[in-house]
């Protein structure tokens, strides 16, 4: 069975035998290889993608975690704030027959509606309040500019319009002064925002101050007429 | 010394063509590719076919680059891998019935030196059956032992000795037939 002369001279002539493949047969091949290549890069390019947006999604969460964890605790305090107010007063359901129900709604019904109506007249009271509180500043202090005044022309002096205007301003400004003061300690009230917006001082409080002065005037021209009498 | 380098140089290519280096890669093809198509187109008829085939080892040869050992020579290696791939594509696209026969006789052949040419060598071997086709290949030209052959084909050492036989018989059936024609006398 050993090969024999023909199969010999078959064996070496094929084997010197050379085929030249079609150009196209590389082209195939290399294609062929840059697929197989393209898989494992992009793989390991993947692999770094991805573990660089995990860490990114780690560090956000962690920051913003944080962040959370602050404001959770404002919340919280803020929450139990309101759950001690509401324990305070706590509301007590129990089972009434219907009647008494129908009584009880229609009784708060207009329990609520004199409350709408109180409402108004409360806050009627306090703006009154306000203005009263205003007006008596306002009062006093031009009594006390009036009877500067007075004074001044009293003393003999002559008395300049600059000088009253001076005097009157600083009164303008010890008024303003206060109710800024009394602005910030009180809360910001509408009423008393409307009630700034509708006084203007400025002709009312001249005004009242000349007012003042008019009647200081007649008083002292009746006690001088009194007296020549 | 020249060979020494040019071994060398083969050390250092496929060193370059492990690490992906395309240009390493080519000058493999180039000079591995007529031999291996060659060694391609003896078991399989189309030549376009035998091209696929070919071009299916060469991206195993290169995916497999790192494995050779520079133990036997690497056109050997390469060449085994070309026949291996030939043998499956064939087992795979067609179902080779193997006869077997353990009464075959040996026959003695004439040793006459055949004045064939490389083409009607091809012509006499397209001619057998894809069975013994392969045994022919494998055994006669390839030089592999029949318990190697069984062992890659996954068939009984006897079924590859009685496939040979039946193949040298039916080849020299065909050489006859073609000096008979060729002296005319037929």
């Amino acid at each position: 069975m050993e090969p024999n002369k023909l199969e010999n001279d078959f064996r070496n002539k094929l084997n010197q035998r050379e085929i030249q493949p079609s150009e196209k047969a590389w082209d195939r091949l290399d294609a062929m290889l840059s697929v197989t290549e393209k898989k494992k890069p992009n793989r390991t390019w993947m692999y770094v993608a991805a573990s660089f947006l995990g860490f990114l999604l780690l560090g956000t969460l962690f920051f913003k975690q944080s962040e959370v964890e602050i404001e959770k605790t404002n919340v919280i305090t803020y929450e139990e704030n309101k759950n001690t107010q509401k324990e305070s007063s706590p509301e007590i359901i129990t089972e009434k027959p219907f009647e008494a129900k129908l009584h009880e709604t229609i009784a708060n019904k207009e329990n609520q509606q004199s409350s709408i109506k109180n409402e108004p007249v409360k806050n009627q009271i306090l703006a009154e309040k306000v203005i009263k509180q205003e007006v008596a500043i306002e009062d006093l202090k031009a009594q006390e500019v009036a009877q500067q005044i007075i004074e001044l022309s009293q003393s003999g002096k002559e008395v300049t319009d600059q000088e009253i205007n001076d005097l009157l301003n600083k009164a303008k400004r010890d008024i303003a002064s206060q109710r800024l003061l009394k602005k910030s300690i009180q809360k910001v009230d509408a009423t008393a925002l409307l009630l700034d917006a509708e006084k203007g001082l400025d002709n009312s409080f001249k005004q009242r101050v000349f007012d003042l002065l008019k009647e200081g005037y007649k008083e002292t021209k009746i006690f001088v007429a009194e007296r020549n009498n | 010394m020249k060979v020494i380098n040019l071994h060398q140089d083969e050390k250092d290519i496929i060193a370059l063509a492990v690490e992906n280096n395309r240009h390493a890669q080519q000058k493999i093809y180039s000079s591995h590719s007529p031999k291996m198509l060659s060694v391609c187109r003896q078991y399989i008829k189309d030549v376009h076919q035998a091209e696929d085939i070919m071009i299916t080892a060469f991206m195993k040869v290169f995916t497999n680059l790192k494995n050779f050992e520079h133990k036997g020579s690497f056109e050997g290696w390469i060449r085994r891998i070309m026949v291996n791939e030939c043998i499956s594509f064939i087992r795979v696209q067609k179902s080779v019935k193997y006869i077997e026969d353990e009464n075959f006789f040996e026959e003695t052949h004439n040793n006459t030196d055949s004045q064939f040419n490389v083409e009607d060598i091809q012509f006499l071997i397209d001619s057998l059956p894809d069975g013994y086709k392969m045994i022919f290949n494998l055994y006669a030209i390839e030089g592999y032992k029949h318990q190697e052959i069984a062992k890659m084909i996954g068939i009984n050492e006897g079924t590859s000795k009685s496939q040979l036989s039946h193949a040298r018989k039916m080849l020299q059936a065909q050489i006859n037939k073609l000096k008979n024609f060729e002296n005319g006398t037929e």
